[in-house]
């Protein structure tokens, strides 16, 4: 009876989360950039789940002045909100070498600004509410930054450490902030990249990470093994790691 | 421009005099808003509030004391207007038992101001903190509602700041009340209600409960208790299954006439007095409540209510209005019990041909679906006779759910079975109860 709204909805991870919550019997609003996507994937989710409530906000989150209306817009759809899930995430392959401003900018303006704007003003109706709960869908790509596609590290990196400064934020309002760092999941932005390895499906992903919030554990990867990895290539010294590191 | 509102953090100044946002429940706490709310204390500051809200172009909620289970009275994308502050008695005529008083004043305010006059109000809820412009926009029913109708039928005028700013005073017979009682979505609030209260003679009621064994026979106790007892209501236990289904208990109660030289009960002391929770203190009730409340524990509770029902046989007491009639104040704060994710409360109301074989399906759904109400009222309606009423001739029951982590889906799933049988058989729900209606099914609110 709870109501969710996952940002990024109409793909991948954001799509199985919304379906995971919806077969839990939350309220669940979509926000995505396509209104065709959103309207297929509300169509698809209320034909698979015929209790379920499911609401549609469009909002392409690189328009700054479009960010504030559709937080309101996806609360006011289902009345109101206990779990905020920010999932969008946007990762281009370039030459590994050469930066690409455009594209450096809209990931960061994706996974990053948009990030800070919706998360700041979930955490500002979480405070008011004093009970919810946020979760950021990060990555360990944010842990180091790496010569392949540094403005996707640089985007996740700031998503963790603002999602961290939520929860110091609004640990005293009882409200929980979590990062989640799913590791390699099989979807359209992991589709044809090379040297992947314990990749998970979007569904399964979303059933763990559903668990975990349930659980409202704060800083998670999907499979716990990744946690090794994390921390052994967060140690991995700079010399080694401009040699070595992965792209 | 659209009202500020929900983003505000809480208690930060807002800069342009508007006040800051807080939340804002239903009853069972598992919905809420996040909403700037304005509390006037008088017409005229309620016209300035509401004159301003729409400047800025939000659609304000009208709020009594927050009595409604679900959303009515929350806002998710807008102001809400708690008119609480409205509670002033205005004018009563002894002579015909009119109290005219402002929209925000309780039950609770309002018996307490008319018992000592020999007066009681002719229907009342399960609880006291219910303002009458809630009772009258939710045209509330209670445990007479077969000798007295809804709420709506008792008002003998209505004012109404309409929004122009005028105060259009609507009286009885005119068409436009049926425009207002039961529209609790209007944005015109109801600011005063001159309401006809009921003579009494003593403020006790003789009371007589017995059990009884299946469904058929609790819905036939009331029917045929329903022309010879102002107050009928029953109780049935959910658990049981098989030929015990719908098995429970019957409380009918008449007014207690006066006798000589016992006390009248016409004072607030005497009926309050009545109220009595057994020899544990409250906050130790309230700690056994929440314990127990979502547990499978209330199987045994409501097995153990009604061995004790069928053991004690046909008992006849006395007790006071208050007593009886507002049993949900016994614990004060008891919904608290069922944080953090609170409860829901469906009532199915049924044609009475199509009653029994409805509520057999909503005490067997239940069942399968391993989700099952631990407190149920039955009660017997007469036709609510306005266009947006909701009561038909025949019965409802009340069925009461926790939230829990582990039964939302099943609760839903539950829920719209209940929504299926409810359409199939003809019947309507209530709004003022209503906790888990889709958007689609209730329509966006405006």
């Amino acid at each position: 009876m709870k109501r969710v709204i996952v940002v990024g909805a109409t793909d991948g991870l954001g799509k199985a989360l919304a379906a995971e919550y919806a077969s839990r019997g939350f309220w669940v609003s979509l926000v995505g950039r396509s209104p065709e996507k959103l309207a297929a994937v509300g169509a698809e989710l209320r034909a698979r789940f015929p209790d379920a409530t499911v609401a549609t906000v469009v909002c392409d989150l690189r328009e700054a002045a479009r960010l504030e209306p559709a937080f309101r817009e996806a609360i006011a759809s289902i009345g109101h909100c206990d779990l905020f899930l920010y999932n969008a995430g946007v990762m281009f392959h370039g030459d590994g070498e050469t930066a690409e401003p455009e594209r450096d900018r809209e990931t960061m303006d994706v996974n990053a600004t948009a990030g800070v704007v919706l998360l700041g003003l979930a955490a500002n109706y979480f405070r008011a509410a004093r009970s919810g709960q946020i979760a950021g869908i990060s990555s360990i790509a944010g842990d180091r930054g790496r010569k392949g596609n540094p403005a996707y590290n640089a985007s996740k990196a700031a998503l963790t450490t603002y999602l961290e400064g939520l929860r110091n934020r609004l640990h005293p309002c009882g409200v929980t902030v979590s990062t989640v760092k799913p590791g390699f999941i099989g979807t359209k932005m992991t589709a044809g990249k090379k040297g992947l390895f314990w990749v998970v499906s979007p569904e399964e992903a979303a059933r763990t990470i559903a668990d975990r919030l349930d659980r409202r554990h704060e800083v998670f990867y999907v499979y716990r093994r990744w946690a090794f990895l994390g921390l052994a290539l967060h140690h991995v010294p700079r010399f080694l790691f401009k040699r070595f590191g992965p792209a | 421009m659209r009202s500020r509102g929900s983003l505000d953090p809480p208690g930060s100044p807002t800069g342009d005099g508007l006040p800051p946002s807080e939340r804002v429940e239903g009853f069972g706490l598992y919905n809420f808003s996040i909403s700037q709310v304005y509390r006037p204390g008088s017409v005229d500051a309620l016209r300035d509030v509401l004159a301003a809200c729409r400047a800025r172009g939000g659609t304000p909620v009208f709020r009594g004391a927050g009595r409604s289970y679900g959303d009515p009275a929350t806002n998710p994308s807008g102001p809400v207007v708690d008119l609480t502050g409205l509670n002033a008695v205005q004018s009563f005529e002894e002579a015909t038992g009119i109290v005219r008083a402002g929209a925000g004043l309780t039950l609770g305010d309002l018996w307490r101001f008319s018992i000592p006059r020999g007066f009681w109000p002719p229907v009342v809820t399960g609880t006291m903190h219910v303002t009458l412009g809630a009772a009258v926009a939710m045209n509330v029913h209670g445990k007479n509602g077969w000798r007295r109708g809804t709420f709506g039928e008792h008002v003998e005028a209505l004012k109404v700041l309409r929004r122009d700013g005028r105060v259009e005073e609507i009286v009885k017979g005119d068409p436009a009340l049926d425009t207002v009682v039961g529209n609790w979505r209007s944005d015109e609030p109801i600011v005063e209600v001159a309401l006809h209260l009921k003579k009494v003679s003593t403020g006790y009621l003789d009371v007589e409960g017995f059990s009884t064994q299946d469904l058929a026979s609790t819905l036939a106790a009331l029917d045929e208790a329903k022309e010879s007892w102002e107050y009928v209501v029953g109780w049935v236990d959910c658990f049981a299954g098989g030929r015990s289904l719908g098995r429970g208990a019957i409380h009918l109660a008449n007014e207690h006439l006066a006798k000589d030289r016992e006390p009248s009960g016409l004072s607030v002391e005497e009926q309050t007095a009545d109220i009595r929770t057994g020899p544990l203190p409250v906050p130790l009730l309230l700690l056994g409540l929440k314990l127990t409340a979502k547990g499978p524990q209330m199987r045994a509770v409501n097995a153990a209510k009604y061995l004790a029902g069928r053991l004690a046989g046909r008992a006849r007491y006395r007790q006071s209005l208050v007593a009886y009639s507002f049993l949900l104040d016994y614990l004060p704060g008891w919904n608290g019990a069922y944080r953090p994710d609170g409860f829901i409360q469906y009532q199915l109301f049924i044609p009475k041909e199509r009653a029994e074989e409805a509520f057999r399906k909503a005490l067997v759904l239940q069942q399968n679906a391993g989700v099952v109400s631990s407190l149920a009222v039955v009660k017997r309606h007469r036709k609510d006779p306005f266009p947006l009423g909701y009561a038909p001739d025949g019965f409802s029951l009340a069925l009461d759910f926790p939230i829990t982590r582990r039964n939302a889906s099943r609760l839903i799933h539950l829920c719209r079975g209940f929504d299926r049988l409810v359409a199939d058989s003809g019947g309507r729900i209530y709004k003022a109860k209503d906790c888990v209606g889709s958007f689609e099914r209730i329509g966006a609110r405006s």
